[in-house]
């Protein structure tokens, strides 16, 4: 159907259309498989995209009643090649101390769509992180160095799965794997000596179970709104320090649920801190998330150039 | 902090103000996706956007892989949301049906489901 149309019109609306049909995929697709943003790992494709706000409220290792209100943009700089803009601002409760409020040190960020397999609904990125220091509040933890993270990042659907196993089909994973390594290897600690900066290794994992894939390629099991658009996840984000006597693993394993509608995503999930030193209670964070390129489909959620 | 709390609701607003079009999702089938259908004549695909015909397409493959003749692949409604083709005696067995589309403000997707016929 589709040469069909192409040989019989060309028409300005066709030729407009067609421009579009090869990559206007935008937000996470591998063939039939739509891969939601995660709220706790970052995403393996590009896509322009606005998570405003993301609220998380914890309690960190050192027992601070702490709550995080953050805002993420995603801009297509190219079909395949995005640039990320991040910032967060905090506001903390220490148990013996007065609270601080501030921002966090700002982030920018790229990445480059490697390759998408439709047929095996896989997706492969790679990007760059950048905490920039001392674009933040001391008084709530900004560092006054830079913190530069390359990382890789996966998507994979189970929709190739063999017949007999149609039920795991609905599942895939997403992921990523960085190196986080700060500008600075040491600084001053504030009472004569130094506190050290290790490089860490970022590991992000997210396992998800898609209803709308359940009923739209699966079997129809009659869900109706909303939970024909719920996605079912954990996330697990985990930082191992790699040198300079860097300590424990710290992060968190993160259950939850994503509703995914046509323009927005909302999110929330529990916040299970993964040993002491990551915090002390378990947390909760929500997000609520637009899919530019769906909110406005032929400006700012259009790729800057090409297509 | 009055900012990051007005944005979002003045977006969420604006995006339910315009009803702008979004990615066309597959909202239901006849056949239904994985089901046991009797004699079917029709093959009918309900889409959550209104799509483009010229760019869109469905394909009913037999068992074996074989493609199954779908004739006036069609709109069934005036809102251009619903695909539908005329089916052949089916024999039964289990069918494959692929879709692709282009919603009407060019997001491509696609997918793919099985169902079984039977006399």
């Amino acid at each position: 159907m589709f040469r069909e149309s192409f040989r019989a019109g060309l028409s300005g609306v066709a030729l407009f259309s067609l421009s579009y049909t090869q990559s206007a995929w935008a937000h996470g697709f591998a063939g039939a498989r739509f891969f939601p943003a995660t709220i706790t790992t970052d995403d393996p494709f590009v896509a322009d995209e606005l998570a405003l706000p993301t609220a998380a409220f914890f309690k960190d290792g050192d027992g601070a009643k702490t709550a995080e209100y953050s805002a993420d943009f995603a801009k297509r700089i190219t079909a395949d090649f995005a640039l990320e803009f991040g910032g967060t601002y905090i506001r903390s409760r220490p148990s013996n101390g007065p609270s601080v409020d501030g921002f966090d040190n700002f982030s920018v960020g790229a990445k480059y769509l490697l390759a998408v397999d439709a047929m095996h609904e896989t997706i492969v990125s790679i990007g760059l992180d950048a905490d920039l220091g001392s674009t933040g509040a001391k008084h709530v933890g900004a560092e006054d160095f830079s913190t530069l993270t390359p990382a890789f990042f996966f998507g994979k659907g189970f929709g190739d799965l063999p017949q007999r196993l149609d039920w795991l089909r609905p599942f895939a994973l997403t992921g990523s794997l960085g190196i986080g390594i700060p500008t600075s290897t040491r600084s001053p600690d504030g009472s004569g000596g130094f506190e050290e900066h290790p490089n860490t290794l970022q590991t992000g994992l997210a396992l998800e179970y898609s209803i709308p894939y359940l009923q739209s390629q699966v079997r129809n099991v009659g869900l109706g709104a909303p939970f024909d658009r719920m996605i079912p996840l954990v996330e697990l984000a985990l930082a191992t320090p790699l040198n300079r006597g860097g300590g424990k693993t710290t992060g968190s394993i993160n259950p939850g649920l994503l509703w995914a509608g046509q323009y927005v995503q909302l999110a929330a999930e529990a916040i299970i801190p993964w040993g002491g030193d990551s915090g002390q209670a378990v947390g909760f964070l929500a997000q609520l998330h637009f899919y530019i390129d769906d909110v406005f489909p032929t400006s700012l959620g259009r790729p800057l150039f090409g297509e | 902090m009055r900012f990051a709390v007005l944005f979002p609701v003045a977006l969420s607003l604006a995006v339910m103000a315009n009803r702008v079009e979004a990615h066309a999702f597959l909202v239901k089938s006849d056949p239904a996706v994985g089901s046991l259908a009797t004699k079917p004549a029709t093959l009918r695909l309900e889409f959550s956007e209104a799509i483009e015909l010229g760019f869109s397409g469905m394909e009913l493959l037999n068992a074996s892989g074989v493609p199954v003749a779908l004739n006036a692949i069609r709109f069934a409604d005036e809102g251009h949301k619903v695909l539908v083709a005329n089916l052949p005696m089916l024999a039964p067995g289990i069918y494959r049906v692929k879709w692709h589309v282009v919603s009407v403000d060019t997001h491509r997707t696609e997918g793919e489901f099985r169902f079984t016929a039977k006399q």
